[in-house]
């Protein structure tokens, strides 16, 4: 039955229901036209002084091409021998630890580090066989302020099918709303591909959200379907809002053959302290996942002192200079950061240092995990 | 890109562009109005002083621009109807339903048309307070009138509405068949 009358607070609840319309053009192309029509009205004004950015422009691009036309030599040589290096199939054997021996500084890192001069924006992107989300770490410009921008300029250099991953599924989107509280609005198109798939892939797309937000802190995910609020996906149903749990998690290596780069990959399930998570890590995996930490390293004991853990090694562990053995500890203090560490200490092991980090001193928790390309370094 | 329009637009650009959806009840006017929005908003950026929010600064630009998008409407309505001698019932057809009103229930949708019926003060006052829940002082702010003047223009706009939502509701059906989808 329809009603015919309605009170003041009636009233006021069926206006706040009205849609929230959203503006569907991107920034880019109101800028585009908005600076058509300022430059229509202002030319004389700006005649000048456009003049004078444009030569600026001109030099700055014709001094620095050459600065970086040196530079570029200078980063091939070593990105080739990092490229080398952590496509090799792992565990190592012995001809293959000589040759990581051989080239020990170039172990490429798995993790941003918090020292990075650099922004990230962190993707989750299915892997090949949309089995696991897997986060990866790209660099975007510091001046880039909002996060919305980040994401804009980061979608761009994704490259999955040469890193082995499926397409992202948040390419088409866009990010609307973005607010400080950890709330943020996307636009979905409504031909995205998930509209026309399966449930698995409704879960892959959005645990790849939950994934993706979760590094920028987000909070609370709201959906826009070509100007409509929420999304309805055909198996999971209306969604106005998805929840993005703060979780903890331990992490795994990722490797989907040889020829593909190393991955950290987040456990699916969240564990009550870091000893439990640190236990789960050395278990027996299917591939392409692999143990983080390998047979023959043994954590004794792990300390937690306020926002600093200290995680000892047995002294029969065999720490050595290796791939491997590097991306262990970076698994760890991702791990920690899961549980909101700020720091950790590694001890025992016999050993003073792996790759860039000292033993026995505090290493500050990472960044994100997975940088790509694997030549770019914070 | 400009970084005072980068700004803006990451921190208003959809709130202004409701608002004006709202005040014109059409998507491409409303992007043409957010267009005049950023020119007189990037004209005078300089010489916003901070007295007000910028918020309320912003929607005060964008109330001007609607109220100037009104009366060139009207002149330019009454230069055709002069000239073709149409009625003017057939210009009070109701507009088209866009996609994002035509999913939602009965009742708001019988409210989106009703609006029309408000006067243009009255219906800033219930775009900026129910559907931008600006607060009272925020949209005296906005519009430049003191609170009293708020309060007592919302407290007749809702009246208003209510009244024509319920006139409309028991002339029954609502010419439902009639709307139609953007």
């Amino acid at each position: 039955m329809r009603r015919f009358e309605w009170n003041e607070e009636q009233m006021e609840q069926l206006l706040q229901q009205m849609p929230y319309v959203i503006d569907e053009r991107s920034k880019e192309a109101v800028y585009e036209r908005l600076s058509a029509k300022l430059q229509k009205k202002r030319i004389k004004v700006w005649w000048i002084p456009s003049m004078a950015s444009a030569a600026a422009l001109l030099l700055f691009i014709v001094l620095s091409s050459s600065f970086i036309s040196r530079h570029e030599v200078e980063e091939k040589t070593s990105e080739s021998a990092k490229d080398r290096a952590i496509v090799m199939e792992m565990p190592a054997s012995e001809r293959e630890e000589k040759a990581f021996s051989e080239q020990s500084a170039v172990i490429p890192s798995r993790v941003v580090s918090s020292t990075s001069r650099q922004n990230v924006v962190v993707f989750g992107i299915p892997d090949l066989h949309a089995q696991h989300i897997i986060p990866v770490s790209i660099f975007v410009d510091k001046d880039k302020k909002s996060y919305s921008e980040q994401f804009e300029q980061a979608k761009t250099v994704l490259k999955e099918a040469e890193w082995g991953l499926s397409e992202s599924l948040l390419d088409p989107l866009t990010i609307v709303q973005f607010n400080e509280n950890g709330r943020l609005t996307v636009r979905i198109p409504g031909n995205h591909s998930v509209f026309r798939s399966g449930t698995a892939d409704e879960v892959m797309f959005l645990e790849s959200m939950k994934e993706t937000f979760r590094w920028a802190r987000i909070k609370e995910v709201a959906f826009s379907t070509d100007g409509k609020k929420g999304i309805t996906l055909s198996h999971t149903g209306w969604l106005d809002l998805l929840t993005v749990d703060q979780t903890s998690r331990g992490y795994f290596l990722y490797q989907l053959d040889a020829a593909h780069p190393v991955f950290l990959i987040p456990t699916n399930e969240s564990f009550a302290n870091i000893q439990s998570a640190l236990n789960k890590m050395d278990d027996p995996v299917d591939s392409p996942l692999r143990p983080a930490i390998p047979k023959n390293v043994k954590i004794e004991a792990v300390y937690v002192n306020g926002d600093e853990v200290t995680v000892r090694f047995s002294n029969t562990s065999q720490l050595e200079n290796i791939p491997e053995i590097l991306w262990m500890l970076e698994a760890i203090l991702l791990t920690a950061k899961e549980f909101g560490f700020k720091s950790v200490m590694f001890t025992g092991g016999n050993v003073e240092q792996i790759g860039p980090y000292m033993f026995n001193g505090k290493i500050s928790v990472p960044l994100a995990p997975n940088p790509m390309p694997l030549n770019e370094e914070g | 890109m400009d970084t005072v329009f980068e700004e803006l637009y990451e921190k208003y650009h959809q709130d202004i562009f409701n608002f004006l959806f709202y005040m014109v009840k059409n998507r491409e006017q409303a992007e043409d109005l957010v267009q005049e929005v950023y020119i007189k908003v990037l004209r005078s950026y300089k010489n916003f002083e901070g007295k007000s929010s910028e918020k309320t600064w912003l929607f005060s630009i964008a109330k001007h621009v609607a109220i100037d998008f009104f009366r060139k409407q009207k002149s330019w309505r009454t230069k055709i109807i002069e000239k073709f001698d149409w009625g003017t019932r057939q210009l009070q057809d109701p507009a088209p339903l866009p996609e994002e009103m035509a999913i939602q229930n009965e009742d708001v949708q019988l409210m989106y048309r009703c609006l029309d019926k408000c006067t243009m003060d009255q219906r800033l006052v219930i775009v900026l307070r129910f559907i931008q829940s600006l607060s009272i002082a925020e949209t005296a702010e906005a519009l430049g009138w003191t609170e009293s003047k708020v309060k007592t223009t919302q407290h007749r706009a809702l009246k208003v509405l209510k009244a024509e939502m319920e006139a409309e509701a028991a002339k029954g059906g609502m010419r439902r068949e009639k709307i139609r989808v953007e």
